[in-house]
């Protein structure tokens, strides 16, 4: 390997265990999400000096050579304590000034962090005055269906579905900024479990009919209640009951179970759908993330469904997971803790 | 004929709650902004209020404070219809007196006026 090479490799420019074969050199080439820090730190358009990351490695160079230096010096000078003193010092205040710098620039990425959240948070809720007054305004023109001719309905129908679908996609949206400022809101009440996943799927018959997909409940354990936020509740089991119907083709099947699992309740949907690519499993619960396969079957979706599933449900207690084959279909659950006697209402 | 007065500063909004409550048999006053709404309380002695809680002049919730705080309209229900959600602007209005806290993007006209009937008839 060339000189050049070598420092390019230093400075994480390639991957370098590749034309190295290994050695000390693979040490350095550390991978963030998959990309080199340089290239990260460019994807981010944030200028090197100021990249913590970029920084960080510096630092670490920093310390090596310093601590390499200070050795040589201290063997060179050892009869003169004042020479090491001084260059120990050195390389402490210089240590010093890199780490001030690697602070900052974290310290930077928080801000931003902070900013786009607040950004997120006053644009949707500036978002949600005119969509609500879309919503009403079209509902007293649909109320009045018999001033309305029949040819414009199917218009104003397509409307208030995107008007919905928009007011989906903010308040998703709101949800995720407060999830990342840890201010979800909770209203947690006993709920009948069973019966709860029940009812929800009921209201989902007419979409599978429509699609033309079986929609099969079985209840395997009855009476079962969770203390969880109702809202909540119904917004994560519609998701996976949404995605579940909107993943398999006609002729499917979705099958949704309930059970008791020790001291939880858990709710299984399994569908007979596209499935998740190996590759993509990995990622499945990660924010605005969408797997290969369903985005080439279906363009629309925001890739905050799951991630937000997990969240909230991890937010009232319980746990999330899937498994899936890619072209036989997936399987997704969630568990909540169970409430008995007294505090379940009983 | 029960009297609801709104306060509310989206013009938009304004009218489709107009139309909805007005073909309900329901009086309605409307205030676009706080100071107006609450003159227009203590005038109209509505036996409901739909209120906002962002709006020009005056908050939401120093209109609720000062409703509270007034003899002749203490006992006026209010119904806070906003699109902030935050846990704290909810507790607040509870704390300050408010009957019920909607969220306008989240509510149709009908479920809004199935929560003024619970209340008012």
């Amino acid at each position: 390997m060339s000189v050049k090479k070598i420092i390019s490799c230093a400075l994480l420019v390639f991957p370098c265990h590749r034309e190295s074969g290994g050695g000390i050199l693979v040490i350095m080439d550390i991978n963030f999400g998959g990309l080199n820090v340089i290239t990260q730190c460019r994807r981010n358009h944030i200028p090197l000096w100021t990249c913590g990351p970029f920084l960080f490695i510096i630092m670490g160079g920093v310390n090596i050579a310093g601590m390499l230096t200070t050795g040589f010096i201290a063997q060179r000078f050892s009869d003169d304590p004042a020479v090491v003193i001084i260059s120990v010092s050195i390389m402490a205040a210089f240590l010093f000034v890199v780490g001030n710098a690697v602070v900052s620039s974290f310290q930077r990425l928080a801000d931003a962090s902070r900013i786009k959240s607040e950004f997120v948070s006053i644009v949707s809720h500036q978002l949600r005055s005119p969509l609500s007054a879309i919503r009403w305004q079209l509902e007293i023109i649909l109320d009045r269906s018999t001033q309305v001719p029949e040819e414009m309905r199917d218009t104003l129908y397509t409307i208030k579905k995107q008007n919905e679908r928009m007011i989906g996609l903010v308040n998703d949206l709101l949800e995720v900024s407060r999830i990342e400022d840890d201010r979800i809101i909770l209203r947690p009440e006993p709920v009948k479990f069973d019966t709860f996943v029940e009812q929800v799927i009921k209201s989902y018959e007419p979409l599978a009919k429509q699609s033309g997909v079986a929609l099969l409940f079985v209840a395997e354990a009855n009476g079962l209640t969770v203390f969880a936020d109702e809202g909540k509740l119904r917004w994560v089991t519609e998701n996976l009951l949404d995605n579940a119907l909107r993943y398999t083709k006609t002729g499917g099947e979705v099958s949704v179970r309930v059970l008791k699992e020790g001291s939880e309740g858990r709710v299984e949907v399994a569908d007979s759908g596209v499935g998740i690519p190996l590759a993509d499993q990995r990622m499945i619960f990660t924010k605005f993330f969408r797997a290969d396969n369903a985005l080439r079957l279906r363009a629309e979706g925001t890739g905050l469904g799951l991630f937000l599933v997990k969240s909230l449900v991890k937010t009232m207690g319980g746990k999330v997971g899937f498994a899936s084959l890619e072209g036989k279909g997936s399987t997704f659950w969630f568990t909540l803790p169970l409430i008995e006697g007294e505090a379940a209402g009983q | 004929m029960k009297k609801i007065t709104i306060i509310e500063d989206e013009a938009a909004l304004q009218d489709a709650l107009k139309k909805a409550f007005s073909g309900e048999g329901y009086e309605i006053t409307q205030a676009f902004d706080g100071e107006e709404g609450i003159s227009l309380v203590k005038s109209a002695l509505p036996d409901l209020v739909l209120l906002d809680l962002v709006l020009p002049k005056k908050h939401g919730f120093e209109v609720l404070q000062e409703m509270k705080a007034d003899e002749t309209t203490k006992n006026i229900p209010v119904l806070v219809l906003t699109n902030l959600e935050e846990s704290t602007e909810v507790m607040k209005a509870i704390e300050l007196g408010a009957r019920g806290y909607l969220i306008k993007a989240n509510y149709a006209l009908k479920e809004v006026i199935a929560k003024v009937k619970d209340i008012i008839g």
